[in-house]
């Protein structure tokens, strides 16, 4: 599964409720963090996140391990795991020269 | 075989310690690479995965530059100036081009010179400038390699900061890609500038590269 297929799945599987499955398509520092962080297990916590609607993807930008895709509402950036594309940040907005600041990350 | 080898020790020898460098490199690259990696929460690849990595050519086409850049500019810079006392510069009146006549070029070549040398025209002003030609041609392709796998690289370490990628042209106007060659430039410009100086006065008994012990400091061009 490619970078924009992890990203397309997550949007949808949350929209959908499944945070099950938005979870596996998390990386494990990003899945802990959000879990600590909330006081939830992972796939009640996902489903808390001010996340957009899914949107179908426009961009993808991939450089050695690490991908940068962007949809008709969000931004994803992913890492490649040995099982895989993994999300390390989502539901993120630009701010200038400083790191995005996304909804759901491992930061 | 051993005479071939005593004949072509310095290439070899030269060959050899590349090869060491640049292993022993790919090594400590990796470790921390991979040390970066855990840091941001990242898998970690293998030794394979890392030396096709643009990380790993990032690292090596700066040097490669730079260093090819040093020998060409001293090539070229030794045609036309000059450093009284020093090996490394031609006699004070021989500054420039030489006559064909010095250079065994056209009509002066003789038997033993390269076709090029004799034929005239084009082909001698190639071969006649060959030399720069090639080191120049390799510093551009390092130089290029360097941006490109520099974006890459930079790019990688962008996304995994959760900072957006940077275009090409983007990339040739940064502080990195700037900060890497500005700072091999600086110390290649150095060790062969002060190399010029240093040998005026130094000696290294045997070496082509210095004076004979016993040349006068005044002496220039003189090797050893």
């Amino acid at each position: 599964m490619g970078p924009d297929r992890a990203a397309t799945a997550f949007t949808h599987a949350v929209a959908s409720s499944d945070g099950e499955l938005a979870c596996t398509l998390l990386s494990d520092e990003v899945s802990s963090t959000i879990a600590e962080s909330s006081g939830m297990p992972c796939p009640a916590a996902v489903l808390q996140a001010d996340l957009p609607a899914p949107s179908a993807v426009q961009g993808v930008q991939r450089y050695g391990h690490q991908a940068f895709v962007t949809t008709g509402t969000d931004t994803v950036f992913l890492s490649e795991f040995p099982g895989g594309w993994k999300i390390i940040g989502v539901g993120c907005s630009p701010r200038g020269e400083k790191p995005y600041e996304c909804a759901v990350s491992g930061g | 075989m051993r005479t071939f080898i005593r004949q072509n020790s310095l290439s070899l020898f030269f060959g050899v310690i590349f090869l060491a460098a640049l292993v022993g490199q790919a090594f400590a690259g990796h470790a921390e690479y991979n040390a970066q990696l855990v840091t941001d929460g990242l898998a970690t690849v293998s030794l394979g995965r890392y030396i096709t990595s643009s990380s790993f050519a990032v690292d090596v086409a700066e040097n490669w530059q730079s260093e090819y850049l040093q020998f060409l500019l001293y090539i070229l810079a030794t045609v036309w100036f000059l450093q009284r006392g020093s090996p490394e510069s031609k006699s004070l009146d021989e500054a420039g081009t030489e006559s064909d006549k010095e250079q065994k070029v056209g009509r002066y070549a003789d038997d033993a010179s390269p076709v090029a040398a004799g034929r005239g025209g084009l082909p001698t002003a190639l071969y006649s400038s060959s030399l720069g030609l090639v080191m120049g041609l390799i510093f551009f392709a390092s130089w290029g390699m360097q941006s490109l796998a520099g974006r890459i690289a930079y790019n990688e370490e962008q996304l995994a900061q959760l900072q957006g990628p940077v275009s090409w042209s983007e990339y040739v106007t940064s502080a990195d890609f700037w900060n890497r060659t500005l700072q091999n430039w600086q110390s290649e410009f150095l060790a062969v500038g002060s190399m010029a100086v240093f040998s005026i006065y130094l000696r290294q008994r045997g070496s082509p590269e210095s004076k004979p012990v016993g040349a006068a400091h005044t002496s220039t061009g003189v090797e050893g």
